[in-house]
């Protein structure tokens, strides 16, 4: 027996052989000495039969019930019609409700005795006349910027009218909750805006100036209406309905 | 040990009849011919999975999103073995569970308890629990089982369902020369941990 065959190969090596690994059957030496040695050839042997059984272990069955395919996707619908209509609802009834919304509290008076449109007229022909008149020199600031008029008029005006430049409800705020105050800035108003009349009386005037809030309900409601009438025409009709 | 009979029936799942042209039409979108597909071979992958994983639960859910993937990737598919190829998604699937679960890869799975069939789920029924050959089934996968993770899941992937060592360093991301170390040393230790039930073998 040779040195080769005495001095046993690592047993890597002779796992490596079992499993018919390349570089393993390639080596010559660790060939010679499995074939002279009987220890490391039966080494061999049994991790050849180890592979073989292992090679045939079956197959098992699932412990619960396997979903062999995933979820179906939620179908998309044809562009039809109605599937448009139905889709023109949401946005037209939001649109619907907003426009109800904003009309109804800008013409039940929620806003102030005068509605945000007219301050804002008043605000944007008054603004360079009234600073005009506090200052004695033309603005050109205030009518760039339309600030309050009210704010440029008077000191005390100014004091308590600071951030509402271009804001309508907290102008109409003030004005309802202290008409006291706003006396005076709508008097200085009253004297920048020739021209204007400031002496409507209430009934016309009101329905005047709420006017736009009126309109933008009513705009609400109709939408409110046509959306209702779209939903109910897209909804297909359910023949297998028994009705029960 | 004396060498296997190899005239023994197949205890796996053969290739589907006209295989192909199913695989064909599955990629095309035919959710009945994957379903048929999975079928067929929801138990090789289950018990891939098993034996990778040891737990059914852990199991059932790598082989379930071994599914999933197979569908969302069948167009891929690009001839070869169905099997293999669902094989190796399975393994991919069972292995990324393992990582989820931060398990170290040294650690053995726990020992099956007193009397407790070898199998670790009851319900995985052995389709041979039968047949003679059923407890040398049930010990081979009681050995894995002890084996160190590392080790196992490079002897299943490559003497269980005959990955070369590419395709299992493929699935485990590990390099060649692991790959193999890790088998060699893992079918060094099953002989050892099987020494004493050499009759198994024989017959």
């Amino acid at each position: 027996m040779s040195m080769t065959t005495r001095a046993h190969p690592d047993p890597e090596r002779l796992a490596a052989l079992a499993g018919a690994d390349p570089d393993a059957i390639s080596d010559r030496e660790l060939i010679a000495h499995v074939a002279e040695c009987p220890a490391c050839d039966g080494q061999v042997r049994d991790l050849r039969v180890l592979r073989a059984a292992l090679a045939e272990l079956p197959d098992l069955v699932p412990s619960r019930p396997l979903r062999l395919l995933p979820p179906v996707p939620e179908p998309t619908e044809p562009a039809g019609w109605r599937t448009g209509l139905r889709r023109a609802f949401a946005p037209l009834a939001v649109a619907g409700m907003v426009l109800l919304l904003v009309g109804g509290v800008g013409a039940t008076g929620a806003l102030g005795p005068a509605d945000a449109g007219s301050l804002f007229q008043r605000i944007q022909f008054s603004a360079p006349a009234a600073m005009e008149a506090a200052t004695g020199q033309p603005d050109e600031t205030a009518a760039a910027v339309g600030m309050a008029p009210d704010a440029l008029a008077s000191p005390e005006g100014s004091r308590e009218q600071t951030g509402a430049i271009a804001t309508d409800a907290p102008r109409a705020a003030d004005e309802s909750a202290a008409p006291e105050e706003s006396a005076a800035p709508d008097e200085s108003l009253a004297e920048v805006t020739a021209g204007q009349d400031t002496s409507r009386d209430g009934g016309l005037a009101m329905v005047e100036d709420r006017a736009g809030w009126i309109l933008a309900a009513l705009a609400g409601v109709g939408l409110l209406a046509l959306a209702l009438v779209l939903r109910r025409s897209a909804v297909p009709i359910d023949r297998g309905s028994s009705g029960r | 040990m004396s060498d296997p009979d190899p005239s023994r029936p197949a205890t796996r799942t053969g290739p589907l009849a006209e295989e192909a042209a199913v695989v064909a039409a599955a990629a095309r979108g035919d959710r009945s011919a994957f379903t048929q597909l999975m079928e067929h071979y929801q138990g090789a992958c289950y018990g891939l999975a098993w034996r990778l994983l040891g737990d059914p639960d852990l199991a059932a859910d790598a082989t379930q999103d071994a599914f999933i993937h197979a569908y969302d990737h069948i167009r891929a598919y690009r001839g070869g073995v169905f099997r293999s190829w669902l094989l190796r998604i399975t393994a991919n699937a069972s292995y990324d569970i393992l990582r989820r679960l931060q398990r170290r890869p040294t650690t053995a799975l726990p020992e099956p308890e007193e009397g407790e069939a070898d199998i670790a789920d009851p319900r995985a029924v052995n389709p041979v629990a039968e047949s003679a050959r059923a407890e040398l089934y049930r010990a081979l996968d009681a050995a894995l089982r002890l084996l160190p993770e590392d080790q196992r899941v490079a002897v299943v992937l490559c003497d269980v369902y005959g990955m070369d060592y590419h395709e299992v360093a493929e699935s485990i991301q590990a390099p060649i020369g692991t790959v193999k170390s890790r088998i060699h040393r893992g079918r060094l230790r099953l002989r050892v941990l099987l020494a004493d039930q050499r009759e198994l073998f024989e017959g």
